[in-house]
C-alpha cells in the first residue's frame, strides 16, 4: 500500500500501514491525552481567574497525571505485543552479505581483466623491443613490466 | 601467403561489426534509481541515533508519574538497542545496494580496450598499423567490457531486491510500529506535559508573597521553572529528531517498494532506471522534509 506523501501523516494515526494494535493504541491514548490536556487547560484558566484554589489545582494536576500514566502504560503494553523482527532482520542481513559478495565478485572480475590487459601490454612492449630495439622501447617495456608487478602486489594485499 | 592480408582484414571487419553491435546494447552505466533509494536507506541507519535518548525520557516520565512508575526502563533500553541494531542493518543493506549500483563499469571496459589494443598490435608477432579500424575495435571492446559488467550487476541487483523486499518492508514496518508507540510518551511530554508543569508552578505565585519563607519558596519554584524550560526544549528537539528518523523509514520503504515494483514488472531495471529515478525524486523529498 503506497504511503501518503503528506509528512504530517507520520504523526496522524490511520494514514500509514501500521499494525492495527499500533493504530488503535495511538488513537485511544491520544484521545485520552487530549481530554486530560483540556482538563488541565481549564484548571489553569480558572486558577488565573482566581476561581480555583491551590489545592484544587493540585487535585486536577493529579487527575491529569493519572490519565497520562494510564495512556503511557497502554503504550508500553502494546509495544510488548508487537511481533518480533529478528527473522526479517536475518534475511536482510543475508541479502546484505550477498550484495557485498557480488561487489567483491565484480571487482575480482575487473581486476583479473585489468591484470590480463597489463600482462599482454607488457608482452607487446617486449615484442616491440625485439623488433624495434631502442632506448625508448626499452624504457616502455620496463615500465609495462613494473606496472604488472605493482598490480599483482596491490591485488595481493 | 598473398591471402593472409585479406583473411586478416576480413576478420577485423567482423570483429568491428560484432563489437559495434554489442556496444549499442550498452545503456547508461549507472543505476541512478538504486543509488537514490540506497541513499535514503543509509539515512535510516544514520538517524537511528535519535532513539538512543529514549531512556532519559523514560526516567523523566517516571519522575512525573510519582510513586507508580509507568515506564519499564529495562525494556525500553532493550527496545532502543534493537531499533538501533536493526536500523544500522538497513543502513548497511542500503550501502551495499548503492555500492553495487554505483560500480564503475568503465574500469572493466578500459581493461578490455587495452587487451584489444595489444592483441591488434601484436597479431602474429607483427606490429600491425595503428589505423581507424584498430581504434574502432578498441572502442567496441571497451563498450563490451562495460556492458558485461553492467549486465551482471543488473541481474544481481534485481535478484536481491526481489528476495529482500518482503523482509525490508516487514523490518521497516516493525521499526515504525515500535518507534511510533515508544515516542508517544515523548510527544506528550514535549507538547503538553512539561508545559503544564511549568504553568502550574507559575500559577502558584499570582498573589504577593506573604513572608520570607514564601519568598524563598518562590525563588525555588523559579529555578524549577527554568530547568523545566530547558528540558522542554531538549524534549521538543529530541521528538523532532525521532520524527525525522520515522520519515527516513517511511521514505526508504517507499523507495524499495518502487524498485521492487519496477523489477517485478515486464521491463528491466535498465529500461526503467530514469522513470524510477523520476518517481523517487517526486515522492521522497516531501516524505523526508
Amino acid at each position: 500500500m503506497p504511503q501518503s506523501s503528506d509528512p504530517k501523516s507520520l504523526a496522524v494515526p490511520g494514514s500509514s500501514a501500521l499494525p492495527p494494535i499500533v493504530e488503535r493504541t495511538v488513537t485511544v491514548t491520544r484521545a485520552l491525552r487530549n481530554a486530560a490536556g483540556q482538563l488541565m487547560e481549564r484548571a489553569l484558566a480558572d486558577r488565573a481567574a482566581g476561581t480555583l484554589s491551590k489545592s484544587d489545582l493540585l487535585k486536577v494536576q493529579d487527575q491529569y497525571q493519572s490519565i497520562i500514566d494510564a495512556a503511557n502504560r497502554a503504550v508500553y503494553e502494546a509495544t510488548a505485543r508487537l511481533p518480533p523482527m529478528a527473522n526479517d532482520f536475518a534475511q536482510v542481513e543475508a541479502a546484505t552479505r550477498q550484495l557485498e559478495q557480488a561487489l567483491l565478485q565484480v571487482r575480482h572480475f575487473t581486476e583479473t581483466l585489468v591484470l590480463t590487459a597489463k600482462l599482454l601490454l607488457a608482452v607487446g612492449a617486449l615484442v616491440t623491443l625485439v623488433l624495434q630495439p631502442n632506448p625508448g622501447t626499452a624504457t616502455a617495456t620496463a615500465a609495462a613490466i613494473a606496472d604488472v608487478v605493482k598490480t599483482i602486489r596491490d591485488q595481493a594485499r | 601467403m598473398k591471402m593472409f592480408p585479406y583473411v586478416f582484414a576480413g576478420r577485423r571487419v567482423c570483429a568491428v561489426v560484432l563489437l559495434a553491435a554489442l556496444s549499442m546494447l550498452a545503456g547508461c552505466l549507472s543505476f541512478r534509481s538504486v543509488s537514490a533509494a540506497a541513499g535514503v536507506g543509509q539515512l535510516v541507519g544514520a538517524r537511528a541515533v535519535s532513539v538512543t535518548i529514549m531512556p532519559l525520557y523514560c526516567d523523566a516520565e517516571n519522575v512525573l508519574a510519582g510513586t507508580g512508575q509507568t515506564c519499564p526502563r529495562d525494556k525500553v533500553v532493550t527496545y532502543v538497542e534493537e531499533i538501533v541494531q536493526y536500523s544500522k542493518g538497513i543502513g548497511r543493506y542500503a550501502a551495499s545496494l548503492g555500492a553495487l549500483a554505483d560500480y564503475n563499469d568503465a574500469y572493466a571496459g578500459d581493461a578490455l580496450r587495452q587487451l584489444a589494443y595489444s592483441a591488434e598490435r601484436l597479431d602474429g608477432n607483427v606490429l600491425a598499423p595503428f589505423d581507424s579500424t584498430s581504434v574502432q575495435l578498441q572502442t567496441g571492446a571497451q563498450s563490451l567490457g562495460a556492458l558485461l559488467s553492467q549486465e551482471w550487476r543488473r541481474r544481481k541487483l534485481t535478484q536481491l531486491v526481489i528476495a529482500a523486499h518482503p523482509h525490508v518492508v516487514a523490518l521497516c514496518d516493525g521499526l515504525l510500529a515500535r518507534v511510533t508507540l515508544l515516542s508517544e510518551p515523548v510527544k506528550s511530554l514535549a507538547e503538553q506535559g512539561l508545559r503544564f508543569r511549568r504553568r502550574a508552578l507559575e500559577s502558584l505565585d499570582t498573589a504577593p508573597p506573604t513572608d520570607n519563607d514564601d519568598v524563598l519558596d518562590r525563588r525555588q519554584r523559579q529555578v524549577l521553572r527554568l530547568a523545566l524550560l530547558q528540558f522542554e526544549f531538549l524534549t521538543k528537539t529530541g521528538y523532532d529528531n525521532i520524527l525525522n528518523y520515522k520519515k527516513a523509514l517511511v521514505a526508504f520503504k517507499q523507495a524499495h517498494t518502487l524498485l521492487y515494483d519496477s523489477v517485478t514488472a515486464k521491463k528491466t531495471l535498465q529500461d526503467q532506471d530514469q522513470a524510477i529515478y523520476d518517481l523517487l525524486k517526486r515522492d521522497l523529498p516531501p516524505l523526508l522534509h
